[in-house]
């Protein structure tokens, strides 16, 4: 079985919700690069940010992160 | 929300983990300069110590405005969240200390397992202080080193909505 890899569909909210990184990352309390590493596929956040994240856009965490 | 003119604490906090780990590097290069002391010709050794004594007075440097920061800047509400904080560079910070931990913990039983060789000239013609500060600065150094580059770039540009925030 290979490694399931985490995808997520960060940049397709901020979109919609019409927010930079930047403000993202300041709505949620963790650095703007921290959300940009997370978008790109290069780190796998913690449970409390992932929840946070989907807290903020309102929406289930598997709306937003899902793995293949 | 916070407003987007105020300053990121996270920001702030990812600043500082960095400027610790260049003080780690520094006094890891340190280690290397006091190690290498005991090997290199005598002319040499004046860029040695040129060398350890810049490094000296950047980690002083640096302690200093990182622990006036966290000491006169930091509010205290926000003293527990700078350790508890938990994202992309603390995320490195681990990484690059693992990596570190095994790359030392091959090199000393490379080493312990050539106490033959280790126990003949020249090794033993230098002194004991010298193999600790090889060790202390391979592994300092390859926590450094792998810490910034993992942490290398700022990844992928903002798109254009970002733009105009």
């Amino acid at each position: 079985m290979s490694k399931p890899e985490l995808n997520n569909r960060i940049r397709v909210f901020r979109a919609e919700h019409r927010m930079s990184q930047a403000e993202l990352a300041s709505a949620i309390g963790v650095s703007r690069k921290t959300i940009n590493t997370i978008e790109v596929g290069r780190f796998v956040p913690s449970t409390i940010i992932a929840l946070q994240i989907a807290r903020h856009f309102e929406v289930p965490v598997e709306e937003i992160f899902s793995i293949t | 929300m916070p407003s987007p003119h105020e300053p990121n604490v996270a920001d702030m906090f990812d600043r500082h983990r960095r400027r610790i780990m260049l003080a780690m590097l520094l006094v890891g290069l340190m280690s290397a300069g006091r190690a290498f002391r005991y090997v290199v010709a005598e002319e040499t050794e004046i860029y040695l110590q040129a060398m350890i004594i810049g490094c000296a007075l950047g980690v002083a440097a640096i302690i200093a405005t990182v622990a006036y920061w966290k000491i006169f800047k930091l509010p205290a509400d926000q003293r527990q969240q700078y350790f508890s904080y938990d994202g992309f560079v603390t995320d490195a910070i681990d990484r690059a200390k693992n990596i570190s931990f095994v790359v030392t913990f091959v090199v000393v039983s490379v080493f312990a397992g050539l106490d033959e060789m280790l126990s003949r000239p020249p090794f033993v013609d230098v002194p004991t202080v010298f193999y600790f500060n090889v060790i202390a600065a391979l592994m300092l150094i390859t926590l450094g080193s792998v810490f910034f580059f993992l942490d290398r770039d700022g990844g992928e540009p903002e798109p254009e909505w970002d733009a105009g925030a």
